[in-house]
């Protein structure tokens, strides 16, 4: 049970990873018989049967390297003694782990390795957590005959320059452990080994580790035996006393992590080894960038004004509460239900936004309640319904690993979703085949031992284009999955979609004017795609974010069908997830338009259920989506919002037209951690918990239903979900909710894809991919296996559907000439509200403009210079990066910072089928600029007025 | 032809190679005597190495630095065979006889053990020396 | 927005267009919104033959 905190001790290492074999070897250990699977090292074998073999360079996480010798046995009939992490097991062998020569052997690698180290084991941070302390006293080590005078490494300069972690070179045995994960676990090659012989010192290239190519995973930090490369927070803090396994905060890829704590005060985030999404693997901002749950900008007062040109004022959690529920009540009573609604978060718990859905369904009385994921995926959600029957990715993670060629179409995994990325690196290391279709020169296009096939740098907005074009090569060359449509396709849909796309107009040679995409390399990529046994498809917002985002993820449906490519291991369709729980807050009915299992709200047997569940009746009619709001509260029938752990003036598009709708309503209530921007136009504020302070779960991009635990107690006194119920217990709805667990119990009652699914379950089995119910009692790691499952109303059958290329409305011209796109880094987060308050900033202090050297060039604008983003809709003022990563004509930047407000820029162009905003598309001119626009120093001036609190009275 | 043209040429020339790594770095050192920083950037570029495991190559080989270093180089073997053969007695006489005009390596083995002790200067290899005939060969250098 | 799902409707050719765009605004219209729409007849054709529908089925 992993409920409990558990008393700190360091993760179960076996020393070498796992063998996966279905032939298994008998051998005996010390006289001990055991059986294990063929591939497994000795050393392995021997920690599964309970023995340690002292080591320093094997660790599990990476291949054996038989470098420090200090785990030599002796085997029977064999000469020698040989290294235990790089002898297989073998039938019937004799493993002797201690004997009297192996202890002599053992101490004289321990002498040498000690005779250039610190002896200053009572003060050093790694005290009594250093596998060289262990392996000291696991050897017997008692003196060193050689002395500690001779040449040695002692007064190294140590290397602090990241903020996170520190390198103490003294302190380094170079076991290389290190760099080998640099290389095969993250997947960088940052690291090296610099020098030879004695001289042999672990370098990031010769240079700082700031100033090289570090990345900041923390790879090489969980895999030092000793304190040389170390968590600065142990330095400080000390060494962790207990241990909460929990679930990451940040993005779609949902890694699991251990708390380490002393007291209340986290000492530091580590992968955790059994998290199934992330196999003990971490990125810069789960590992590191925790620091904001207690930055000084937290908000943990509740907060009241009675219009938004006043001072907040400091009050407490009943007055708040009433205060809003007053003016909810008021403004219902006068302008009716339809006048009230909810927007959920994808940063909160399934449990929070189930709860906030239902409050604004089952209180309030509309079905207004909407959530981020409509400027994300919501297309994704539209897209594989249509075609799949089910909104949601096809495969687990894990899948990749079975992949031969691999779509990357509009996501950029490296920056976004890096653990995941560094899976997918190792298998292409492997050998599979890469396809990038991006209008950006991403990293995967080219970085260190990866290199893509082929990289389609199409002309943004055009990727249903290229994706028509790719099917018409597939179709009219024969490389068609006949078997697979027949079985397990809608016949008719798929021939009314075949004549579509082999029609001469979608062929490359005829689309290329439009994709930029030359048609030879087109025609090479599909081919490619179709000619290989697993193609698997990985997609992100550079996708959905489109005029036609539901078209492109159905053309990516298509095209996976049409290759036989769904339902085994190495295939699918894997949507890239923006957020942690982008995929719960779907799943738990934050759409307008349907109840938790995507199932519409105008289905009568549905409504009847929940009906009865919460005895209340409910709207049939679809609810409005957060810009129907805005639209709706401009023309007076809306006015009054609550708004859970999101920041729709900074994330949404259009900036004025979300501050204006905003502003024309009575009673926004913004839940949150910090008095973000739209907080500048809330009435009451309630101050949100952290993930580190509730319990529930999170469901990430592979439908992975993880429990995230609450590791210390609130800040503000109540989870989010408190909050919540205490909302609607004010408004006068009797809710009853004692834990976190109970509301999933009522997920699970009403949800038939989470019937399977309780906190007692997930605290014993780690996690639960949906579907699990009857059919699926331990869930659905691939999903669409036998058939296509069938949905509330699907038929089982896969689904073709014609997308016809529907250019955007928003159209470069002489004034605007230039197509910018917008996306994210690597140290940052979506809006920033967490990353830019912690040191992640040093790398990544202000959003840049990428711009191609030409376009630079023809406007003057150099390296560095601020330059004006002008559109049709507004103007900010940024620093231009000069790159080839975009194309000629082609500007990105990212949306991570407030004072450059990006989506001032950006346009209220959206998807046709689902109004997700098409932020990725957007015609601007460049222009040369002395200072910040109007806009930026109007807002900066607002946000200040915006943000006074009152002085306690 | 200015640096980068020339840094680039010798890239082209073993472009596709298997192993391009260390011909690139045996050429780039002809040409400009060490192998800077700012070509280890662009060789690792080329190669899609990372710039890590470019600079750990050149760290591991004597050959290769990252400064250049005009200084004539004279190189004395200090292996076992030219050690029994009294080497290391005529280190601090050819030390002395380079001052900071000249530098001392130390390589270990020409593969002449029986004719040392051994030194090489260049391409040029030479035997059987002793105290005055290294001096010579350092003042010459 | 109306036009712009008509459009995509469209390569599903003329009724079948004007169905398929009818039945997605039933799906996903708030009926408000449907009714505020007014006067469509400076809409896409298809579009417009959409609302006469969903005004028809009420």
């Amino acid at each position: 049970m992993l409920t409990e905190p558990q008393p700190y001790a360091p993760q179960a290492d076996f020393g070498t990873p796992e063998a996966v074999s279905e032939t298994m070897v008998a051998l005996t250990i010390d006289g001990r018989r055991l059986t294990v699977p063929a591939g497994t090292s000795v050393m392995r074998a021997a920690a599964l049967a309970g023995g340690a073999i002292p080591r320093l360079c094997a660790t599990d996480s990476l291949a054996a390297f038989g470098s420090c010798r200090l785990c030599l046995v002796e085997i029977d009939g064999m000469k020698g003694t040989p290294a235990s992490c790089t002898t297989p097991v073998a039938e019937g062998m004799a493993v002797r782990t201690q004997t009297p020569r192996l202890q002599r052997l053992r101490r004289g690698v321990m002498e040498l390795t000690i005779s250039d180290h610190p002896l200053d084991c009572l003060t050093c941070s790694a005290s009594n957590d250093c596998e060289l302390q262990d392996a000291a006293a696991q050897v017997g080590l008692r003196d060193v005959r050689y002395g500690y005078a001779g040449a040695n490494h002692l007064d190294a300069a140590a290397d602090a320059s990241n903020p996170y972690f520190a390198f103490d070179p003294a302190k380094c045995i170079v076991c290389s452990r290190c760099v080998r994960a640099c290389d095969e676990v993250q997947g960088t090659f940052a690291l090296t080994i610099a020098g030879r012989g004695f001289d042999s010192q672990v370098s990031p290239g010769g240079e700082s580790f700031l100033g090289s190519e570090c990345v900041s995973c923390g790879a090489c930090v969980a895999a030092c035996p000793t304190a040389a490369l170390e968590e600065k927070s142990i330095a400080a803090i000390g060494k962790p006393e207990r241990a909460v396994i929990t679930t990451c905060a940040y993005c779609g890829v949902g890694c699991a992590f251990r708390a380490e704590l002393r007291g209340e005060q986290l000492v530091r985030m580590v992968p955790w080894k059994d998290g199934k999404a992330n196999h003990g693997h971490s990125c810069v901002k789960g590992r590191f960038a925790w620091g904001y749950a207690h930055h000084r900008d937290r908000i943990t007062t509740p907060m009241i004004r009675e219009r938004i040109d006043q001072p907040w004022r400091e009050v407490g959690w009943d007055e708040a509460l009433g205060f809003a529920a007053a003016r909810l009540k008021e403004i219902k009573a006068r302008h009716g239900a339809q006048a009230l609604g909810g927007i959920t978060s994808s940063r909160c718990t399934n449990e929070e936004t189930f709860l906030v859905q239902k409050l604004v369904r089952a209180g309030f009385g509309s079905n207004n309640v909407d959530t981020c994921a409509r400027v994300c995926h919501s297309p994704t959600g539209y897209g594989l319904k249509a075609t799949f029957g089910t909104s949601a990715g096809t495969q687990d993670f894990d899948s990749v690993m079975a992949a031969d060629v691999i779509l990357v179409i509009g996501a950029n995994p490296t920056d976004a979703h890096p653990v995941f990325a560094s899976r997918l690196k190792q298998r292409l290391r492997q050998g599979a085949k890469l396809i990038v279709v991006d209008p950006r020169r991403i990293d995967l296009v080219r970085s260190p031992h990866v290199a893509a096939a082929h990289h389609l740098a199409l002309q943004p907005g055009t990727n249903v284009a290229v994706l028509t074009a790719m099917a018409h090569v597939i179709v009219t060359e024969g490389l068609v999955d006949e078997g697979f449509i027949a079985a397990r396709c809608e016949r008719d849909e798929y021939q009314d979609w075949a004549r579509f796309v082999c029609e001469p107009r979608h062929s490359p040679e005829a689309l290329a004017a439009v994709t930029r995409v030359p048609a030879g390399d087109l025609r090479a990529a599909a081919r490619l795609f179709a000619s290989q046994r697993n193609g698997a498809i990985y997609y992100g917002l550079g996708v959905t974010e489109h005029s036609q985002g539901s078209s492109t993820v159905m053309a990516i449906a298509n095209l996976a069908m049409a290759t036989g490519n769904i339902g085994r291991a190495g295939v699918g369709v894997n949507p890239l997830r923006g957020q942690n729980n982008v995929q719960g807050a779907c799943d738990m009915g934050s759409f307008p338009h349907e109840l938790s299992g995507y199932r519409h709200i105008s289905d009568g047997a549905t409504r009847a259920l929940f009906e009865k569940d919460w005895g209340v009746a409910l709207d049939p009619d679809p609810g409005l989506r957060i810009p129907d709001m805005l639209d709706a509260a401009r023309d007076g029938s809306f006015r009054a919002l609550y708004i859970q752990g999101e920041d729709i003036l900074q994330s949404d598009p259009d900036t004025h037209h979300v501050a204006a709708g905003l502003a024309a309503m009575e009673c926004v209530i913004v839940h949150d951690l910090f008095l973000n921007e739209t907080a500048s136009y809330a009435h009451v504020f309630l101050p949100g918990s952290s993930f580190l302070e509730k319990t529930g779960t999170f469901t990430n991009a592979e439908r992975r239903i993880q429990m995230v635990r609450r590791v210390m107690t609130p800040a503000n006194g109540l989870e989010d979900w408190e909050v919540t119920q205490a909302l609607a217990r004010a408004l006068g709805l009797d809710w009853r909710y004692d834990s976190s667990a109970a509301i999933m119990d009522e997920i699970a009652r009403l949800t038939p894809s989470f019937a399977g699914v309780s906190h007692e379950r997930l605290d014993a089995e780690g996690s639960l991919q949906w579907p699990v119910d009857a059919a699926h009692p331990d869930g659905s790691p691939v999903m669409h296996v036998d058939g296509f499952v069938p949905g509330p109303n699907g038929k089982g059958r896969g689904k073709f559907v014609v997308t016809d290329y529907i250019p955007t409305d928003e159209r470069t011209g002489l004034r605007f000439p230039l197509l910018l796109t917008t996306g994210r880094i690597l140290s940052q987060y979506n809006v920033g509200a967490q990353t830019r308050r912690t040191d992640n900033s040093i790398w990544h202090e202000e959003d840049l403009l990428e711009i191609h050297p030409t376009d630079a060039e023809s406007r003057g604008l150099a390296e560095g210079d601020r330059a004006r983003l002008a559109s049709r809709t507004g103007e900010t003022t940024l620093r231009v990066h000069v790159t080839e990563r975009v194309a000629p004509g082609v500007v990105y930047t990212t949306f991570h910072h407030p004072a450059t407000q990006a989506n001032v820029v950006t346009t209220d162009y959206s998807d046709w089928a689902t109004n997700c905003p098409e932020y990725k598309v957007t015609a601007v001119q460049v222009t040369p600029s002395n200072g910040p626009s109007a806009w930026q120093e109007d807002y900066a001036d607002l946000t200040a007025r915006a943000r006074r609190i009152a002085p306690a009275a | 032809m200015d640096d980068s043209a020339r840094l680039a040429e010798i890239i082209a020339a073993h472009a596709g190679e298997e192993g391009a790594l260390l011909p690139i770095l045996h050429d780039v050192r002809a040409a400009f005597g060490c192998i800077a920083r700012a070509a280890q950037a662009d060789i690792a570029q080329a190669l899609n190495l990372s710039r890590a495991e470019v600079h750990g190559v050149i760290g591991f080989y004597h050959d290769f630095t990252e400064t250049p270093d005009p200084r004539p180089l004279v190189e004395l073997c200090r292996a076992e065979a030219c050690q029994a053969r009294g080497v290391e007695a005529l280190v601090a006489a050819a030390e002395r006889a380079a001052g900071a005009r000249v530098r001392i390596g130390k390589v270990w083995c020409l593969g002449l053990c029986s004719v040392g002790p051994n030194a090489r200067i260049g391409d040029d290899v030479h035997a059987r020396l002793d105290e005055a005939r290294l001096v010579a060969l350092v003042a010459g250098a | 927005m109306a036009n712009q799902i008509a459009a995509n409707f469209a390569i599903a050719g003329g009724e079948a267009a004007a169905r398929a765009t009818a039945e997605h605004i039933r799906q996903f219209w708030n009926s408000r919104m449907i009714a505020a729409m007014g006067d469509t007849s400076g809409l896409d054709p298809i579009a417009a033959a959409a609302f006469a529908q969903l005004r028809i089925d009420g």
